[in-house]
């Protein structure tokens, strides 16, 4: 957790817990990538299946940082990032690059298990938004939670564990009685 | 650090919402909202001159929102490394806030549930903590927030991805959700892995506070969204809702069970736990929380007296570091007699808890 960084109690303090993957792939991390160019030596926190790693073991990240050359490739006019760097899990630059790179990142996002199963068969510039949209104001229903205490009720009558479906129906039948008579605030997260 | 460490937050510049909450398992939840300004570059590609307009921009719209009750701003180039810790800490946040950009900045609000960052990475995000598992209220609150915002700048967005981020992982809703539970009873029984495989949860991740959701340090379950696009709020809310009071039931009936079996096993950890926090010398952060959680599950189950459930509660906070370091020592942040103050922390507030 924090024993590395304790030890060094001169210069700047280091975050607490790399936790996951500084790329953008939000998984645990398995790899600490060491890499040395010249007097530079830079170290990198990843998972085993980040798109940087694969780049830096398989070509291209370093030598084109040597050579200063990145090769001949899609290039974001808003911002100056390239596709390269898009495929190799670098954040976007501007609003631009949703319009330039928008398949790469719809590619990028299904092979993260970042989009629902529904858009697999999805065609070239389907609209994949469904949240609100500006100038639309939003009002969540304020009964979802008796909605999903109600399923909870449901699955655990289903598996006839009658003593948890009471302790359920004493939570739903509060909230009802709240929702009735003069409200007071409680504690809502769980029954205690 | 040429800084005088704790000089920010003690005395607090912002109320803690953590402390006095008796919650038994779903501890708390934390919500946030991505957003950034239509037309500019993201944070990470903009010129340090305009990184400050964007700050100037956000800061002068959130000094006029009705909505936020009192803030605080504070520029993390003033900030000093335990101050932003603690932030880290007590917003809990995944990523440690990064490190100076031009303009990066904290508004707080006085109630200590709300957070906003300007030019981290994105141009807003709203930061959102509670801990009476009403998500929608959270929500709203944000919303409330980003919505008056909204009136005064255009954010970025289009008909296909939604809102726009840096990390397209976060466009669409923008809206990360995580809810934090505490399911040592499910951990010990082995109904964990049983309790997380369910066909209608694959829009979420189950993960733990280091990231290995096959070692939830100190029993704590972090649910969060897999998906901010091509869903909506409300899905992403109930969905986590749903999986959370799911989990909670059956955390709450195992509890039970286990309370009526006197099992010697369970029994054993807790007493172990009290153990170590009574009699260590010097102790991690990790090993800390781990023999916390025991101990609170042993307050749960009666089979512990000598100290309340809102003190343990708060235990989950103040054995990490920059909490810890500014509640009894700032002096001692970052240096290695922080785990023999650790140590003494918990020996003195240890001193009269015993099994029933």
């Amino acid at each position: 957790m924090e024993e590395e960084q304790e030890e060094k109690p001169q210069g700047p303090v280091l975050p607490e817990r790399p936790m996951e993957c500084s790329g953008e792939c939000r998984r645990p991390i398995q790899v600490i990538y060491t890499e040395i160019i010249g007097k530079n030596i830079s170290r990198f926190a990843m998972c085993d299946e980040c798109p940087v790693l694969n780049r830096k073991l398989h070509g291209g990240g370093i030598a084109a940082q040597v050579t200063g050359k990145a090769p001949a490739s899609l290039v974001c006019g808003g911002c100056g990032l390239t596709l390269d760097e898009v495929k190799m899990g670098s954040s976007l630059g501007c609003p631009l690059c949703y319009e330039i790179f928008g398949d790469e990142v719809i590619h990028e996002l299904f092979q993260l298990g970042r989009l629902p199963s529904k858009f697999v068969s999805q065609r070239k510039g389907e609209l994949l938004h469904a949240g609100r949209s500006p100038g639309h104001h939003q009002e969540i229903d304020p009964s979802l939670k008796l909605i999903s205490l109600q399923q909870a009720l449901h699955e655990t009558l289903g598996r006839e564990d009658y003593e948890q479906a009471a302790l359920l129906r004493d939570q739903i039948r509060e909230i009802e009685e709240k929702t009735k008579g003069p409200k007071e605030k409680k504690n809502g997260g769980e029954s205690r | 650090m040429a800084e005088n460490p704790g000089s920010f937050v003690s005395p607090p510049v912002f109320d803690h919402p953590w402390e006095k909450n008796a919650n038994a398992i779903w501890l708390a939840s934390t919500l946030s909202l991505h957003r950034n300004i239509d037309k500019f570059n993201f944070p990470q590609r903009l010129d340090n001159e305009k990184r400050r307009l964007v700050a100037e921009l956000m800061e002068g719209t959130l000094k006029q929102i009705t909505s936020l009750d009192g803030v605080c701003i504070l520029p993390l180039d003033a900030l000093h490394s335990i101050d932003r810790e603690f932030l880290t800490e007590h917003f809990l946040m995944f990523e440690p806030v990064r490190d100076n950009q031009h303009g990066q900045t904290f508004v707080i609000e006085q109630s200590g549930k709300i957070l906003i960052q300007i030019n981290a990475s994105d141009h807003l995000e709203l930061h959102a903590v509670e801990v009476s598992g009403e998500l929608e209220k959270a929500f709203h609150s944000l919303a409330a927030i980003e919505q008056s915002v909204e009136n005064h700048i255009p954010f970025s967005f289009s008909n296909r991805f939604g809102y726009l981020t840096s990390d397209p992982c976060q466009s669409g809703t923008g809206l990360i959700v995580n809810a934090y539970v505490h399911i040592p009873a499910l951990i010990a029984k082995g109904g964990y892995h049983k309790a997380i495989s369910n066909e209608h949860q694959e829009g979420l991740i189950f993960t733990s506070l280091q990231g290995n959701p096959e070692d939830l340090i100190g029993d704590l379950l972090v649910v969060k969204n897999r998906w901010t696009t091509g869903v909506t709020e409300e899905a992403i809310l109930s969905s986590i809702r749903n999986t959370v009071q799911k989990i909670v039931a059956e955390e709450q009936a195992l509890r039970k069970k286990i309370q009526e079996e006197k099992d010697t096993h369970i029994i054993d950890h807790v007493s172990r736990a009290i153990g170590t926090l009574q009699h260590s010398f010097t102790i991690d952060t990790s090993e800390a929380l781990r023999a916390i959680s025991q101990v609170k599950f042993g307050i749960e189950l009666g089979l512990v007296k000598g100290i309340t459930i809102e003190a343990i509660n708060e235990l989950f906070f103040d054995c990490r570091r920059a909490h810890l370091a500014k509640k009894i020592n700032a002096d001692l942040y970052g240096s290695p007699q922080l785990y023999n103050a650790r140590a003494q922390f918990f020996r003195e507030l240890m001193a009269s808890v015993e099994l029933v």
